[in-house]
């Protein structure tokens, strides 16, 4: 399955499926799956979730893709046409960052699971692993906080911006820390999808 | 839910090509932005506005102020302590709530992000979808960009339901909660979420090779199966509205 899944993966078909299918899946959680808060009326969305997810499982490039345009879909559907193209760019360079600091560290993990025998330890030491997401999670959500607030500020003023830099917050941490939960128990329970990393 | 945002119709904006349409909405938006003055934004947001009548129907071209609402309040609200300059309007005890200032910018701003919700809303009102991915193509979108958005298109019901049909799973078991949100019930999420993403993973490599047997990746010459029409209607409903992107940035210049 290792073997003939590294194939697949490489090919320009597989791309274009792999991110297709992870659009939908990232437009679906922002559109479908909205956690109410209760002081607030307002919704957290599980988009980050998924780009999270996407960052940890897929890669960079499938995250950046993905996550943009999934969360432009979902602001399309949803009647907020006009964050479309801000969402495409935020969320898709949230995703990109993410990934690009997981990459590094899935990688060479992918290695050492090819060459020792030991690689069932080398995935419980944990430790630097949950640094290294941490560190994915934090980036994503400063770049996400961030340029929502300068977006925001241009668009309707700097003190409405400010007012949502806490629900902002709130959706990234709940994103990263989803995302972290899904890809460890989606690698758990359907160990092949470590191979589909990009 | 793929098709919430297009309202079927024959109005003049619907039978505007959609390239054409496209231009018109991205100068529509830029001169919101330029320093023409607050008559001018608010006269193209009235245009915008009255457009989406005929476009969306009188009941439907009201809906976006229901989104805009909360945002217009909070604009209304703290927009003008950032800004002191000019006559103070409104004050309670000593302190000073409304200036000259803070009322213009607030009505700047109100103005800006209604008429840009507006602009975004006439053209995906007016515009299917598949017809947007067209003019995108048009404007020089690769095919595989194209591709993907069709595709996700195509997946979202396929995802929709598989979660759907999870969760019912998982309901009837008793391990996921419906009714009020509590932590048992975003508990109760994890393993829905888990089961609706490997199933969706599980579909990549045989979507891939389905698509590779339908010849993508070969150097043979693509077909399309819609086509958005060219020749003098195209070339008519581009010089219309390069006219009107050239008058909505020249009248200000014009009445000043």
């Amino acid at each position: 399955m290792t073997s003939s899944s590294k194939n697949i993966s490489t090919s320009p078909a597989y791309r274009i499926v792999s991110i297709s299918v992870l659009t939908a899946v990232t437009a679906v959680f922002t559109l479908l799956i909205r956690i109410p808060i209760a002081p607030t009326r307002g919704y957290i969305n599980l988009g980050d979730v998924a780009i999270f997810f996407t960052a940890f499982t897929f890669g960079p490039i499938t995250a950046l893709i993905s996550g943009g345009l999934g969360t432009a879909i979902a602001d399309l559907l949803s009647g907020y046409a006009q964050w479309a193209p801000i969402s495409l760019v935020i969320h898709g360079l949230q995703g990109l960052a993410a990934g690009l600091i997981v990459r590094k560290h899935i990688i060479k993990f992918r290695q050492n699971a090819d060459n020792t025998a030991e690689s069932d330890e080398h995935r419980e030491k944990g430790g630097r692993k949950i640094l290294i997401s941490l560190a994915a999670g934090l980036v994503g959500t400063i770049i996400m906080v961030g340029l929502y607030f300068l977006s925001g500020a241009a668009l309707y003023g700097i003190g409405p911006a400010a007012f949502e830099i806490p629900g902002n917050i709130v959706q990234c941490v709940v994103g990263f820390v989803g995302g972290y939960m899904l890809t460890r128990a989606v690698v758990k329970a359907y160990p092949p999808v470590r191979d589909l990393f990009l | 839910m793929i098709e919430s945002s297009y309202h079927e119709g024959d109005s003049f904006v619907h039978a505007f090509d959609p390239r054409a349409k496209l231009l018109l909405l991205i100068t529509g938006i830029t001169t919101l932005f330029l320093p023409f003055g607050v008559e001018f934004s608010a006269a193209y947001t009235g245009v915008f506005i009255l457009l989406a009548i005929p476009a969306a129907g009188f009941r439907h071209a009201f809906s976006p102020f229901k989104l805009l609402l909360p945002l217009i309040i909070l604009i209304i609200l703290l927009t003008p302590p950032f800004f002191r300059e000019g006559e103070v309007l409104i004050t309670y005890r000593n302190w000073i709530l409304l200036t000259e200032a803070g009322l213009m910018r607030t009505i700047v701003l109100i103005v800006r992000f209604t008429g840009i919700t507006y602009a975004f809303f006439l053209f995906f009102a007016s515009t299917p979808l598949n017809q947007v991915v067209l003019t995108l193509r048009w404007y020089g979108l690769p095919l595989n960009a194209a591709l993907i958005v069709s595709m996700s298109f195509r997946f979202i019901p396929y995802i929709t339901t598989t979660y759907h049909h999870v969760s019912d799973a998982h309901k009837l078991r008793g391990s996921y909660q419906t009714g009020m949100w509590g932590w048992s019930h975003i508990r109760g999420l994890l393993p829905v979420l888990t089961s609706v993403l490997i199933k969706s993973v599980k579909t990549i490599p045989v979507m891939a090779m389905s698509l590779e047997s339908r010849g993508f990746g070969s150097n043979s010459k693509r077909t399309s199966y819609q086509r958005l029409r060219g020749g003098r209607i195209l070339f008519t409903h581009f010089i219309f509205s390069v006219m009107i992107s050239l008058i909505i940035i020249a009248l200000p210049y014009v009445v000043a």
